[in-house]
């Protein structure tokens, strides 16, 4: 594999890898770090912190979308 | 559908908006260079950016985001927030394979989803399996939105057209159109339709102003109404806000009519670009849907079940009393809910229609086939399929929901093939057929019980299963030569 294969390669399970972190963070098993159920600006904090990952994950997707190792011309 | 009996203007525009659905498809017809399948189903695989993001938001956004997603969001409250995220990981699903699948598309001129699976593992028995799968989650699509269909046609004339005659007329509106133009006529009604949408979730946005003392007003009240509904997921069922995700996100991004708009894309650049557009879409437009389903606690309290996937509905009937601007407002909203509707059930049916045509009668019953007969068959296996869908969408009685999560069970189990066959040269076909038929058989064994292990939904536990018997297989069989590309 050449280097500028392997840059590729290494590019885009870094940016799944962070992808995944995200969408496991976003998920509510540890709820109650991130303020619960009480409210933080008229939402609860949970709800806040999960949406707050959502738009983490929509930008880095929407990101990762305009780059050309996605069009796979290296990864025949 | 609730009462929503509209005055003769209101009608006159959604007539004429239907009436516009059937002149693109003359329009179709006359741009139609040839009768060959890659002209009819994929739009001489000619579609720029502004038509390949609304076609593909048209497509994703069905009638199940207007009012299977609203009744969830009543039901499930704060948690079912879960599907924001589902739908922009539908997206990041795409990034894995779709840019190289539509490269692939263009070289070997693929038509259908199972031309891919076709070229990639050479294995018949998988291809078909494939197949059959694919077309039984397009007729339950179809069928979802064909019921739909009837419950609004009913409320829009405050019960003066049945509900069947209401899907009769617009499935037939659907089939001309489609059969007219193929998927060029199709993505343009999508156009249409997808922007009717837009304007609808804006609409929406002021229905809410409207209709609220303000979002923390009714935020208060909510609380106070039903306090459960604003707690967050705990147990098993945070186990299933992640099983959500995996079995939207995944499942979503393998929809056949998706799969044959990314091979339609004129180029990689336009389907990258389309991406951009479709990941940060969900935070306006499911967000938006979702608000309303939460007023609606507020509202109409005391909903149960399928009744809470009505409450759009509801709300419609309580903007009428805004005067004029209320019924502006509602026509509007009507003729985008008939759009996502409509745009929806199109897509799947001429899938289905492309996929009967070439992997079934094209591939087991008539292989010697010219192109232009194919069409021809899958044109007469849509007014076919839609007629026999007609006459089962006024017998089934089945929440939207569950017609919902049934489709993403089957779809699942499909993606594997999609995921590890662009993503891996090594995965050999006879893996993904045994981890597909178990992956299967645990899926609709586990809808069929309506049991959820672990709180996993029965599709994200075949998924599981599929891909343990997919890399158990490697193990003991060893890895292959590379394979396809």
């Amino acid at each position: 594999m050449g280097d500028q294969q392997e840059k590729t390669a290494s590019q885009k399970r870094g940016w799944l890898g962070g992808v995944v972190l995200l969408i496991l963070l976003s998920c509510p098993w540890y709820w109650s770090a991130f303020g619960g159920a009480e409210d933080q600006w008229a939402l609860p904090g949970w709800l806040l912190w999960s949406l707050g990952l959502a738009l983490a994950i929509a930008l880095i997707t929407a990101w990762a979308s305009l780059h050309r190792w996605h069009a796979g011309d290296n990864d025949d | 559908m609730t009462d929503l009996a509209l005055g003769g203007g209101s009608l006159a525009f959604i007539g004429l908006y239907l009436l516009s659905l059937l002149g693109l498809g003359v329009w179709g017809k006359k741009k139609r260079v040839n009768n060959s399948l890659g002209d009819y189903y994929l739009a001489g695989r000619n579609l720029g950016l502004p038509v390949m993001l609304l076609t593909l938001f048209a497509t994703q956004y069905s009638g199940n985001a207007l009012f299977g997603f609203t009744g969830q969001a009543y039901r499930a409250g704060f948690s079912w927030i879960v599907i924001v995220h589902s739908m922009i990981v539908v997206v990041t699903g795409y990034l894995i394979f779709a840019p190289k699948l539509q490269r692939l598309a263009k070289r070997h001129h693929f038509v259908t989803p199972t031309d891919y699976i076709k070229f990639r593992f050479r294995l018949p028995r998988l291809q078909h399996l494939i197949s059959i799968c694919l077309l039984l989650v397009l007729m339950n699509y179809t069928l979802a939105q064909l019921k739909v269909i009837g419950h609004v046609v009913e409320g829009l004339s405050g019960g003066r057209i049945d509900a069947l005659w209401g899907v009769i007329t617009l499935a037939l509106i659907m089939v001309v159109y489609s059969t007219l133009g193929g998927l060029r006529s199709v993505v343009w009604t999508d156009v249409l339709q997808g922007t009717m949408m837009l304007i609808g979730f804006i609409l929406i946005l002021v229905i809410i102003g409207a209709e609220t003392g303000g979002f923390v007003e009714t935020l208060k009240e909510l609380k106070a109404v039903a306090p459960e509904k604003t707690l967050p997921p705990t147990g098993p069922q945070a186990v299933t806000w992640l099983s959500t995700i995996v079995l939207i996100g995944i499942g979503a991004s393998v929809y056949p009519q998706a799969i044959q708009r990314i091979y339609a894309a004129k180029s990689a650049s336009v389907l990258q670009q389309s991406m951009v557009g479709m990941s940060l879409m969900p935070l306006f437009a499911v967000v938006v849907v979702l608000t309303l389903g939460y007023l609606a606690i507020v509202r109409y309290p005391g909903l149960q079940g399928s009744a809470a996937d009505q409450v759009m509905a509801l709300i419609l009937r309580d903007t009428l009393a805004f005067g004029w601007q209320g019924v502006a407002i509602v026509t509007v909203m009507l003729a985008a809910i008939l759009a996502a509707l409509m745009s929806t059930a199109d897509s799947a049916l001429l899938s289905f229609s492309s996929i009967f045509a070439k992997d079934i009668y094209g591939s087991l019953i008539d292989p010697s086939s010219p192109e232009e007969r194919l069409t021809r068959i899958g044109q007469r296996c849509a007014w076919l399929v839609l007629a026999a869908m007609v006459f089962i969408s006024t017998r089934e009685d089945v929440t939207l929901y569950r017609l919902f999560v049934l489709k993403f069970e089957l779809l699942l189990q499909v993606a594997p093939a999609f995921y590890l066959g662009v993503t891996n040269r090594h995965i050999a076909g006879k893996a993904v057929y045994w981890g597909l038929i178990v992956g299967l058989v645990v899926a609709v064994m586990g809808w069929l019980l309506g049991v959820m292990p672990l709180g996993l939904h029965p599709g994200t536990l075949g998924l599981a299963v599929n891909v343990l018997v997919i890399a158990t297989w490697h193990m003991i069989r060893g890895i292959n030569a590379p394979s396809g590309s």
